[in-house]
């Protein structure tokens, strides 16, 4: 989805369209809840993080200028959510935008299994790019890590994935 | 090429997010039918075809024992055709984004090997109606669309989808960041310099390894690098990946194209081309080098040549 079409999305929500937020949520509730994850570190703060994101999307949306930046602008939400829950827990402002990409991911227990195929970088690098929706380039740039070892490590990350889905394949035959 | 892994690795991870409580979930509880994806992925039938024609092709040169398609290190030349004291340097280009695949090709004894090879990269130009951020955020969008069609993204990527663009008064240039050069196979107890010219248009770009920051010293940007071996063993040489013996080069827009098409919005893509040259010197003398020529052509579509 183009932030041309989140842009769209974001409209027709502030005109009350009930469809357009449903598949908006559809499309970003996984992203939202992955990034959330990273900037509290605490699956619980994640779910209210991304619970209140998009009701702010919802209350919000009429307010929204249409910019190009649909998914910018739901992510400064949920960075913005992240922040008032610490301060009502009067705890220190969680990381910004750079230091959650710079930052290795919390430990959790709940990461989808397959991810155990990996080794700690390329399971940074995979959940970075295909849950929480950064290009490679942003991950190079905010990790301070070369493009192409960032590219490399995740082609092998994906080479491994694809593998052990073809192993778990075989032994449910 | 891996869209069932992302696809199974986005079911699962939808899988623990929790789902919507309280006054959300009541909210999309009254949008029961709430429509799936809208944006599908359309079989994709050309891509298989290229796919199955490039592998077809792949597998004959490979059978004629021209090169290997792999991310590992080069083989060193056979007894009968060596011709260096070190192993032959090799060149890996990452093609494209999001799913890259690479192949590596060795130095070939043959002085007039050529080779085309498997770049992405598109250049596109879009002339702005005004100065207004409407226009540019239009020109942009644009460019994106035949960013994607190029790239041939799937709809799911391009919830990430990005793309370097830089607005002028005149036009908007964006070009697909899908240039990767890996020099790989180097020597590095022999080596001396690594020195990178280019020549026509552009710039040749190369990062520091191992999270080292950016500065003026080890980030280049120039169209002559001349790396040194204390330079590479410092800032470039990254030990994780093809055992420290690589470098990783980047072909970008320079300034200049962007002042020339900003004055020239109609100037044919195809205009812009650059020769790059690779040379490794080591200690005792001895120097590998080869050649690679990007073109674009008319469209904006990137070409790129290995030439020894």
């Amino acid at each position: 989805m183009t932030n041309h079409e989140v842009d769209a999305l974001i409209r027709r929500i502030g005109g009350g369209d009930r469809k357009a937020f449903a598949a908006l949520y559809e499309a970003y509730r996984t992203p939202v809840y992955f990034y959330a994850l990273r900037l509290t570190g605490s699956p619980q703060k994640a779910e209210d993080v991304m619970q209140e994101t998009f009701l702010a999307i919802l209350n919000g949306s009429k307010g929204y200028t249409e910019r190009g930046k649909g998914a910018a602008w739901i992510y400064t939400i949920a960075r913005n959510k992240a922040n008032d829950l610490f301060r009502k827990e009067r705890k220190e402002a969680p990381l910004s935008f750079a230091e959650a990409l710079a930052a290795p991911p919390p430990e959790w227990d709940g990461y989808p299994q397959m991810l155990e195929a990996l080794n700690d970088k390329e399971r940074d690098i995979v959940i970075l790019r295909v849950l929480c929706g950064f290009t490679l380039t942003e991950i190079a740039r905010h990790k301070k890590m070369p493009k192409g070892s960032v590219f490399w490590s995740y082609n092998n990350a994906m080479k491994k994935l694809k593998k052990y889905l073809q192993e778990e394949g075989e032994s449910h035959v | 090429m891996y869209r069932n892994v992302k696809k199974e690795l986005k079911r699962q991870a939808a899988e623990k997010t929790p789902a919507p409580s309280g006054a959300l979930a009541s909210f999309l509880r009254e949008e029961t039918q709430a429509p799936k994806c809208r944006y599908r992925t359309r079989p994709n039938l050309q891509k298989r075809t290229v796919a199955a024609v490039l592998a077809v092709f792949a597998a004959v040169l490979a059978g004629l024992g021209v090169f290997r398609i792999s991310g590992n290190l080069p083989e060193a030349p056979s007894s009968e055709t060596q011709q260096y004291n070190h192993a032959p340097i090799g060149l890996i280009v990452v093609s494209a984004a999001g799913t890259q695949a690479e192949e590596a090709v060795s130095i070939p004894t043959h002085p007039d090997f050529t080779m085309e090879l498997p770049v992405k990269g598109l250049l596109a130009v879009e002339r702005l109606a005004d100065a207004s951020e409407e226009s540019k955020l239009a020109a942009e969008h644009s460019i994106n669309g035949k960013m994607r069609e190029y790239l041939r993204y799937t709809d799911a990527d391009c919830l990430t989808y990005r793309v370097k663009t830089k607005s002028m008064t005149n036009v908007t240039v964006g070009y697909g960041t899908v240039n990767t050069f890996i020099l790989c196979g180097l020597d590095t107890e022999a080596l001396e310099t690594i020195r990178i010219s280019l020549e026509g248009f552009g710039a040749m770009e190369v990062e520091p390894a191992g999270g080292e920051p950016l500065n003026a010293s080890n980030y280049l940007y120039d169209r002559e690098l001349v790396i040194t071996k204390s330079q590479f063993e410092r800032w470039y040489r990254d030990p994780a990946r093809l055992q420290g013996t690589a470098l990783f080069t980047y072909w970008d827009v320079s300034g200049q194209m962007l002042v020339m098409l900003n004055a020239e919005p109609e100037l044919p893509l195809s205009f812009f081309h650059a020769d790059v040259t690779f040379t490794v010197s080591y200690t005792d003398g001895e120097s590998q080098s080869f050649h690679v020529k990007i073109t674009f052509n008319d469209r904006g579509e990137m070409c790129a040549v290995y030439k020894k």
